[in-house]
């Protein structure tokens, strides 16, 4: 007569299956808040110092875009912000002529983790980066 | 005597579905009259009822269980706009932020939904208006949390949703980042209208569960329970908790509804936007020819085409009659309301109907077997 299960272990049985329930819905709901985190970025075309201890300029014109977003175009000594949805991000930046025409194209990895406190980006060190 | 009885079939047809009927004619009249072009109306149509059916098929599962119609399900949209105040707050984008506020909603809309059945228990037969005034009760107490709680109990960091004094949510929360989100996710465009495919396939699968639902035990519990709450008792079936489980889903479903009807208008009226999801909806499943007792998908589809047609044609319908377009929005509220009512004592009267003819019928056979 032991076919049947007792009643404490279909109880533990349920109070299993419903915790497995509510740890997956915690992870996907962590998962969602990872991925879906919008930051927003502050956008600087600056002259810098390299590690090496050289001058670098600031480029005369540029358009950056992040992970296919909308683009921002920045002057030499300009800031603007950008949005970057997730936590790993492509950031193309295109150097423009004086027609504002793109005449040289680098895309670079980054991860939010990789900025500082501020979010603060100098597009020009960025460039140098993704030679 | 076949003349006779198919008039009498074209008079059933007419009366179980007079409220349908009423509201296409007079939608006809606006429509001729709004001078709107056929692609203007698709895209509006396909629009709002992408919007809307979601909200409008979370009423189906507490009618089943015969609790009515669930005005209740404002405690469903509340605990939704929390959850997309928490994601504003957190700044999460896209169709990650509507899965977040989703799962952030369905704790709380389970908490109302069993709350709003333990009451509704209690006031078995007086579900309808006890579920009304229950959502006036709960709304008190959501703008207190909202108004009072969020940004001093609840950490609020968004600054742009902290109203000057420091705490309390303001009038209007932004939702850019999720706006059209779902509506968005598969893009369709078939001569120049554009379709909300995701959110049609999220509709559809819904449709599926329903009528999955129907065919389980809990669902044929509560038919059962709908149809005769005292056999279904004697049947074994545990009635009160078959009745609060309907109203949880109803609960749940209705915060995941409204979710989806805000990502589509991509603002919250953070003290009003849930104050109507209740009654929209269930006008909508009236106008479509649903009753207290008896709503099915087909239901819902129509009323919410009929309803919201009326909604977009009657102010240029008023305008282009009478010269103003305010009045033929008080027309349409005026028709709308007068047919809710005339639908809810249609349904009285229906039921008294129905009864003299089984009595009748019962009377016949009677005389038939004596």
């Amino acid at each position: 007569m032991n076919e049947f299960p007792s009643r404490r272990r279909v109880i533990l049985k349920h109070i299993l299956v419903n915790c497995v329930i509510v740890a997956l819905l915690i992870a996907l709901g962590v998962w969602c808040y990872t991925q879906g985190k919008t930051y927003k970025i502050s956008l600087g075309n600056y002259a810098y110092t390299g590690e090496d201890g050289q001058e670098y300029p600031a480029l005369e014109a540029v358009e950056v875009i992040i992970d296919d977003k909308e683009p921002v175009f920045l002057l030499e000594d300009d800031s603007g912000t950008g949005e970057a949805t997730g936590r790993s991000h492509t950031m193309v930046i295109e150097l423009l002529d004086e027609k504002d025409n793109p005449i040289e194209s680098r895309s670079l990895q980054f991860s939010i983790a990789d900025l500082d406190d501020n979010l603060d980006v100098n597009v020009a060190e960025f460039w140098r980066k993704a030679k | 005597m076949k003349s006779s009885s198919g008039g009498n079939a074209v008079k059933l047809f007419c009366m179980r579905n007079a409220v349908p009927i009423v509201f296409l004619l007079v939608s006809s009249v606006g429509i001729y009259y709004s001078q709107f072009t056929a692609e203007y109306l698709i895209q509006e149509m396909l629009t709002r009822l992408a919007r809307n059916s979601f909200l409008v098929l979370s009423l189906l599962i507490p009618i089943m269980a015969g609790m009515g119609l669930n005005f209740g399900m404002v405690l469903g949209a509340m605990a939704g706009q929390i959850g997309l105040i928490f994601i504003s707050d957190w700044n999460i984008s896209g169709l990650y932020g509507m899965t977040l506020a989703a799962l952030i909603a369905t704790p709380l809309a389970i908490l109302f939904g069993w709350m709003c059945g333990v009451v509704l228990n209690k006031a078995r037969g007086r579900e309808m208006v006890t579920s009304y005034i229950l959502g006036f009760f709960m709304n008190g107490v959501y703008q207190l949390a909202v108004l009072y709680g969020f940004g001093s109990l609840v950490p609020i960091l968004n600054p742009e949703l902290v109203l000057s004094r420091g705490y309390g949510i303001r009038n209007v929360t932004n939702l850019d980042n999720i706006r059209g989100t779902l509506d968005n996710a598969i893009e369709l465009e078939i001569m120049g209208i554009h379709v909300p495919l995701a959110t049609f396939l999220l509709i559809g699968l819904f449709c599926a569960f329903i009528v999955w639902f129907r065919r389980t035990k809990l669902g044929q519990d509560m038919r059962a329970t709908g149809q005769d709450l005292s056999v279904a008792h004697s049947a074994g079936i545990p009635v009160m908790r078959t009745r609060i489980i309907s109203i949880v889903i109803s609960t749940v479903l209705a915060a995941y509804g409204q979710i989806i009807f805000l990502q589509n208008v991509g603002t919250l009226n953070t003290y009003n936007s849930h104050e109507q999801a209740g009654v929209f909806a269930i006008a909508s499943l009236l106008v479509g020819g649903a009753t207290v007792a008896r709503a099915s998908i087909l239901n819902v589809f129509t009323g919410v085409l009929l309803f919201h047609l009326m909604f977009v044609v009657s102010p240029m319908a008023g305008k282009y009659l009478v010269g103003d377009a305010q009045i033929g929005e008080y027309f349409r509220v005026f028709v709308c309301y007068a047919i809710i009512s005339l639908a809810l004592v249609l349904h009285a009267w229906r039921r008294h109907a129905d009864k003299e003819r089984a009595r009748a019928a019962l009377r016949g056979e009677a005389g038939g077997a004596a």
